[in-house]
Formats: structure tokens, C-alpha cells, sequence
């Protein structure tokens, strides 16, 4: 249970996978314009994230492992998370218009994220068992919803503010971005393993 | 053994794919949505501003909303008669094409018109201006001029005149009230495209007061409802009001009117 609190935090907010591990920026900087849309964003990213540790470490455990094919995760984890994102945004396209119109649009948009496909190599390298790869996948999400809604935040407010006309836009985002990422290094040092 | 992990992995990646594929295949089969072909046709028609007029969020909710029937072509605000004609064709439906009303402005106090009693410095948005006081102007219901409502149309219909007072492009406004519930002063109603009078005007203020702080507020004399024959004018706590379903657009009150706080469209 101990370790499951660890891997949590440790995940969500030591090394949170926008800011210290900059994997996902794509998402991150292109959806946190309208506060709205990056919590939209940021639940289904926790959603694909939780579903993909799932999928991939029955993958990894029952065939690659096994068949001694391990150097083949990467570009399995691929072609299994594409899949299985395609599919389920199918499903929900059929089954229910409502989530549709609040997840529909952005499931696409993360099939092959870099830090959905992340966490799921990171559970096979840290040799998670599926309890803790589920909490891997659950943290990462919520800690990418966390930055982003900062960050979506942050950003409602630089409309208003007076921002020198070289960087407006992306500029100022990548400047904020790291500026977040400083005060999230903070979190370093909370656990002693 | 190399060659046996050669086999292995050309044997695991070449079965995944097919696996994957016959799964999409056959989510595809069954899970389609119907009506995805018409639902495409109506999206690439509709204006795609996005407005929201028709009371859902987006074009394309309101694309899914005519297909399942839940809503009517004349429903979009943003489409002319011809468009409107074109999509009722697509599907299959009599069209219910009611007048459309445009924005129009209650308040003419621009700059040397409404007095401001202190010097505003902050973000040029009215909403902001708004929270301070209830902004730099002497009249509380008088416009801001700070354009949010010219910001927020999606058709480019408001321009901001050299008084700071917001124009309606009557070519352009479709009436879809998005400028109205941006107005933190609520100055900006909607108008009947057969009404051509209307008090610009929103003051609530005693005639005394407004002749004090403005030279074009209605200052409640009560010379247009006296000179109205239609009874379609009423003077309620200090505003003149005309009721456009009795006006018949004669023009008397626009003449009468003192202060000039009757326009006409």
C-alpha cells in the first residue's frame, strides 16, 4: 500500500510527466488555451493513460515476456494503444453522444501520445506489477490534468495582461511552462527511496 | 537462438497488425454512427461561426440536432434565405423562416456626450472597466466603449466609432445576441428588422440628472408619448419605451423628441 501511495505521488507531482519529464507538450501547450477544454483534455488523457497501463502490461507479461521479445515493446505499445484508443472512441461515438461531445474530439488527439506510450514503458521498466501500473497510469493522468489546468489558468489571465509583441503566444506559454516546472521541481525530496 | 527471435518477433508484429486491424474492421462495422453522411453534408454547409444562436454549442451540435429533428432550419440566425432553403433540401423538411432581429445599441452617450467623473487606466475590456465602480462614466447605464461587444461578434458586424460608441452593421448582424450578453451594461438589445424607432437610451436617472450628465439620455418629458398616436409609447421609471408591436413606425416621437435620444434604423 505504501509503495502504491509512492508511486502515486511520485508520478502525479515529483516527476509529473509534462513538467519534469516534458513528454506530452503537444496537448499540453495546444489545449490549455480555454480553461473548459483543458479539464476535457486532461480527463480523457487520465482515462487513456489508466486504460493503456492496463492493455499494454497484459501485452508485456503474456507475450513479449515470455517469447523473450522485450526490444519489441516500443513499437508494439504503439500499434496496441492506436488500436485500442480508435476503438474505444468508436464505441463511444455509438453508445453514448454525450461523452462524445466532451472526450470525443480530444481521444484522437492522443492516440499516440508520447506520454500515454511513456507510462506504459515506465511500468515495464520499473517492473510494476497491474495494481501498480494501474496507479502509474491513474497518477500520470491526473498529474497531466493538474498541469494543464494550471496552466490553462495562467493563460486566461495572459490575456489580459501585456505581453511584449515577440513573445505572444507561444513564446510566453513555453516561458510559463517552465516556470511551472521550476516551482513543480519543489516537490523533489519528499519521499527519501 | 537469433534466428528464432528473427521468427518470433516477424511472427508476434505481423499477427498484433492483422489482430488490430480485424478489430477496427469490425468496430467500424458495428459501431457506425448513421446519418454520418448527411451530418457531413449539413457541417460543411452550415456557417461554421459557431455562434450558438441556435441554442447549442457549436455548428455541429446543432448539424446532429436537425438530423435527429430536435431542432428547425430556421433556427440559425447566421444563414441567409438561400442557404437556409438549401439545407431544408438536404433534408427533406418545409422550412420555418422567421424575421431575423439585429443588435442595436440603447446608448449614443459617447465621448463628449456622457460625462466621466474619474480617469480609468486599466485593461481596455468593458467587463473589467465595469467591476470598478461600474466604470469612468458619470451614468451607471451608459456605455463603456471599451468594445468587448465589438470583440466578441463573430461576424465582425460591431466596428467602435470615433466616440467610442459601438455601430451595428446591419448587412452583417444576424441577431444572434451574443454582443447582448457580453454587455456588462446590458445597452445592447435586439430589434425587429420591420421596427425603425427605437430610445437609444438606458438610463433610469430622474430627467434632471441626465440632463446633467448627458446631451442625449431620455430625460422622460413625455413629449413622445404624448405625440404618438398608436399608444405604443410609455414612460416607466424615467425611460421611454416603444412597443414595436403597436408602433407603425410613423416617426412622430423621433421628431418630438428633445434630446434626440430616438433614433431611427
Amino acid at each position: 500500500m505504501e509503495k502504491l501511495i509512492f508511486i502515486f505521488f511520485n508520478v502525479a507531482l515529483i516527476n509529473n510527466f509534462v513538467l519534469s519529464k516534458f513528454l506530452g507538450l503537444c496537448p499540453f501547450l495546444g489545449v490549455s488555451k480555454d480553461f473548459k477544454a483543458s479539464i476535457s483534455m486532461g480527463i480523457a488523457v487520465t482515462f487513456v493513460m489508466t486504460m493503456a497501463s492496463i492493455v499494454t502490461w497484459f501485452f508485456q507479461v503474456y507475450l513479449l515476456d515470455p517469447l523473450k521479445l522485450e526490444f519489441l515493446s516500443t513499437i508494439v505499445f504503439i500499434v496496441v494503444i492506436a488500436t485500442f484508443v480508435q476503438f474505444v472512441e468508436m464505441v463511444i461515438a455509438k453508445t453514448s453522444p454525450a461523452l462524445q461531445e466532451a472526450l470525443g474530439i480530444y481521444l484522437p488527439l492522443i492516440t499516440t501520445n508520447c506520454a500515454v506510450l511513456g507510462v506504459s514503458l515506465l511500468n515495464v521498466k520499473e517492473n510494476y506489477n497491474l495494481v501498480e501500473s494501474i496507479v502509474n497510469g491513474l497518477g500520470g493522468g491526473l498529474g497531466f490534468t493538474l498541469a494543464i489546468v494550471i496552466m490553462a489558468g495562467m493563460r486566461e489571465r495572459l490575456e489580459y495582461s501585456n505581453v511584449p509583441e515577440p513573445l505572444k503566444g507561444f513564446p510566453i506559454a513555453f516561458i510559463l511552462t517552465g516556470m511551472l516546472a521550476l516551482s513543480f521541481f519543489g516537490f523533489q525530496g519528499f519521499f527519501f527511496r | 537462438m537469433p534466428e528464432s527471435t528473427l521468427t518470433n518477433s516477424l511472427f508476434v508484429m505481423g499477427l498484433l497488425a492483422l489482430l488490430c486491424g480485424a478489430i477496427l474492421y469490425t468496430a467500424s462495422r458495428f459501431f457506425t454512427v448513421e446519418g454520418t453522411e448527411t451530418l457531413s453534408q449539413l457541417i460543411e454547409r452550415l456557417p461554421g461561426a459557431n455562434c450558438g444562436s441556435c441554442g447549442f454549442g457549436g455548428c455541429a451540435a446543432y448539424a446532429r440536432a436537425l438530423v435527429e429533428g430536435k431542432s428547425t432550419v430556421g433556427a440559425c440566425r447566421a444563414m441567409d434565405e438561400v442557404k437556409s432553403r438549401e439545407i431544408a433540401a438536404l433534408l427533406g423538411l418545409q422550412i420555418d423562416f422567421t424575421g431575423r432581429p439585429h443588435a442595436v445599441v440603447l446608448c449614443q452617450g459617447g465621448e463628449g456626450v456622457s460625462r466621466k467623473n474619474v480617469q480609468y487606466i486599466g485593461i481596455k475590456s468593458c467587463k473589467v472597466a465595469s467591476i470598478y465602480f461600474g466604470g469612468d462614466k458619470v451614468c451607471e447605464y451608459a456605455c463603456l466603449g471599451y468594445g468587448d461587444c465589438s470583440r466578441v461578434c463573430p461576424f465582425s458586424a460591431i466596428r467602435m466609432d470615433d466616440k467610442g460608441i459601438p455601430q451595428v452593421d446591419l448587412e452583417k448582424c444576424v441577431g444572434c445576441g451574443i454582443c447582448k450578453d457580453e454587455c456588462p451594461k446590458k445597452v445592447i438589445g435586439l430589434l425587429s428588422r420591420d421596427s425603425h424607432f427605437i430610445v437609444a437610451c438606458a438610463s433610469r436617472h430622474t430627467g434632471k440628472q441626465v440632463a446633467k450628465i448627458c446631451k442625449k439620455g431620455c430625460i422622460a418629458c413625455k413629449r413622445c408619448e404624448k405625440a404618438c398616436k398608436e399608444n405604443a409609447i410609455l414612460v416607466n421609471e424615467n425611460l421611454a419605451k416603444i412597443d414595436p408591436d403597436r408602433c407603425k413606425n410613423c416617426g412622430s416621437c423621433y421628431e418630438v423628441c428633445p434630446t434626440r435620444s430616438i433614433v431611427k434604423i
